[in-house]
């Protein structure tokens, strides 16, 4: 049976109307953070002191001033020639009915050169792993104890979009400026995941480090962003409640906040990101420290991370720049990122191909297994 | 660069006797124009064919294509502005086969086989293309297929005719008799095709 939706429908009233409830303070919310927003910018180091003292010990995520008006907002510079470059990825994680244990991360590298040289690509890059020591992407520090955890697969795949990038970035960079796009947070969070080995972990957070400095080594023509569309961070909006505006809450997410605050193609004034799950991984990065600031598409409140090395004015001026012409034609999405998207991801036949195709190749080496129940009950589908 | 001044070489991706699909592996402003013959060079003979079409168009058709660009500026300007676009087209050519050639010269007779996939596709050379269709040889298999209509066959003329030079009249006397033979009962095409050649 499929879904029922004349079920289904009569049922979705009631949920728009619980969530309208939860959003009727919204108004009063948004104009109290607004005016604490613009208490903070009076004197931003005091604000932080105030706000840091008040999070201290705290599980919540929220942020501080980086320099900028936390109130500003920034219309985007002209153009400027540069080479977009981008990485996404999609990853099969081992299938416990699989005779032979294996995962696949297919990495999705975009570089799209405007006004520069440089032909432009659009590639996808399949690693099947476990690959053995010195494998040819990894080194000799490929996790392949990561191989029975969806969760290190998960993270395994974030490193190697990182590493993408910066390979990209760092063979573009000689043709002049380059902006280097991530979908999604910079750091691969999943690094303090408790249910991926410590082992795993390590390699993967050496990975991280290399690539990180590999592009901070790519020199200032390099900009870095990671961009999360239609955020729900809160990271602001914590800390107005904590710098005195606790009517505040009820906004939920800083983009309903910088929603009023910022014009279409504006973006926000640059926070460092502070919480004790970013101080246990940023630790591990000492010399990248995460920033952010939101930048409005449209109806899209987009976050984008950086880190603070990267967070110089006219770095991220080519950054805000790029990103809007990027989105301009795209969906209110960035170009790089979403041909980036089309090549990374592996569909539902994609998937069922490599099954047996892992299937077939396993057996011609003599490892073969009986179909499970459940598994051989969804191939046949008979009635 | 190709015969067809393209960087990158046009390939077959499907075969069969009577004709094959050819595809660039990306969209090109350069490829072989209609009824211009073509030569597959790898397998067990060289198999010769007229082109019969030639489209443009995204490789996955569930992402048309949208008119961007702004007003005034050319294709080429929203090219460059759009670096994306190209590798997401493809430029695809239709064949049908007209001739091939084992050990000797061509002859204008079906390949026994199709040529292979990936197969690189180029321009028959000028003493190819001449062999081919002297006297109009080349003819009865191109009026035999359905996907040739007269602007195709006007067109094969044509290319035919060039290659020969000062004896391009002679050429052609000799391709209108062949084809008056051919299509005796088909006066109004006879017609109709003679106008396309010259």
């Amino acid at each position: 049976m499929t879904l029922r939706f004349e079920l289904v429908a009569e049922q979705l009233p009631g949920v728009i109307a619980r969530y309208r409830e939860s959003v009727r303070g919204a108004e009063a919310a948004a104009e109290a953070a607004l005016r604490a927003l613009r208490s903070w910018a009076a004197d931003p180091e005091a604000g932080n002191q105030r706000i840091a003292a008040a999070m201290e010990g705290t599980a919540q995520p929220y942020a501080l001033s980086a320099g900028e008006s936390p109130s500003a907002a920034f219309d985007p510079p002209p153009s400027e020639p540069w080479t977009v470059v981008a990485a996404d990825g999609s990853s099969i994680s081992p299938d416990r009915f699989a005779p032979v244990p294996c995962w696949v991360v297919n990495v999705g590298m975009v570089a799209l050169p405007y006004g520069l040289p440089g032909e432009p690509l659009l590639e996808s890059r399949p690693t099947v792993g476990p690959t053995g020591a010195g494998g040819e992407e990894a080194g000799d520090d490929e996790p392949d104890d990561a191989a029975p955890s969806r969760g290190g697969i998960n993270l395994l795949r974030d490193v190697m979009e990182l590493e993408a990038v910066a390979e990209l970035a760092s063979s573009r960079v000689g043709h002049g400026a380059v902006i280097a796009l991530l979908d999604g947070t910079l750091f691969p969070w999943d690094l303090d995941a408790p249910q991926i080995p410590q082992a795993v972990r390590d390699q993967l957070r050496d990975r991280t480090a290399r690539a990180l400095d590999r592009l901070r080594a790519a020199g200032p023509r390099v900009s870095l962003g990671a961009y999360i569309s239609a955020s729900r961070a809160s990271d602001v909006v914590n800390s107005l409640r904590a710098f005195g505006a606790p009517e505040a809450e009820p906004l939920g997410a800083d983009a309903v906040l910088f929603a009023r605050v910022l014009g279409v193609g504006q973006r926000s004034a640059i926070f460092r990101a502070r919480s004790e799950r970013t101080r246990r991984v940023e630790q591990q990065f000492p010399a990248h420290e995460v920033c952010f600031f939101y930048l409005r598409i449209d109806d899209d409140l987009a976050r984008v991370e950086l880190p603070a090395w990267a967070a110089e004015p006219a770095r991220v001026a080519r950054l805000h720049r790029a990103l809007l012409d990027q989105a301009r034609h795209c969906g209110g999405y960035p170009r790089a990122l979403q041909e980036a998207h089309e090549l990374a991801v592996i569909s539902s036949r994609d998937r069922e191909q490599f099954a047996r195709l892992l299937e077939a190749e396993s057996a011609r080496a003599g490892f073969t297994t009986a179909l499970a129940g459940k598994q051989r009950s969804k191939r046949r589908r008979v009635v | 660069m190709t015969a067809f001044e393209e960087p990158e070489p046009l390939r077959i991706v499907a075969a069969s006797l009577r004709a094959f699909d050819c595809s660039y592996p990306r969209y090109v402003e350069n490829p072989p124009p209609l009824g211009a013959i073509l030569a597959v060079r790898e397998g067990p003979c060289v198999v010769f064919g007229v082109v019969v079409n030639v489209e443009s168009g995204p490789e996955d058709p569930t992402r048309p294509l949208q008119p961007l660009g702004e007003p005034g500026q050319s294709a080429a300007d929203v090219m460059r502005a759009h670096p994306h676009i190209r590798q997401l087209l493809r430029t695809r050519v239709r064949v049908v086969a007209c001739g091939h050639a084992t050990d000797g010269g061509p002859v204008p007779l079906l390949p026994p086989l199709p040529p292979p996939l990936l197969a690189r596709v180029e321009p028959a050379t000028p003493e190819e293309t001449r062999a081919l269709t002297a006297g109009g040889r080349f003819l009865p298999l191109l009026l035999a297929a359905s996907e040739c209509d007269d602007a195709v066959i006007g067109a094969a003329i044509r290319t035919a005719r060039a290659t020969f030079g000062d004896d391009g009249r002679s050429f052609l006397v000799e391709a209108g008799k062949e084809l008056a033979r051919l299509l005796r009962a088909e006066p109004a095409r006879l017609t109709t095709i003679l106008r396309m050649a010259v």
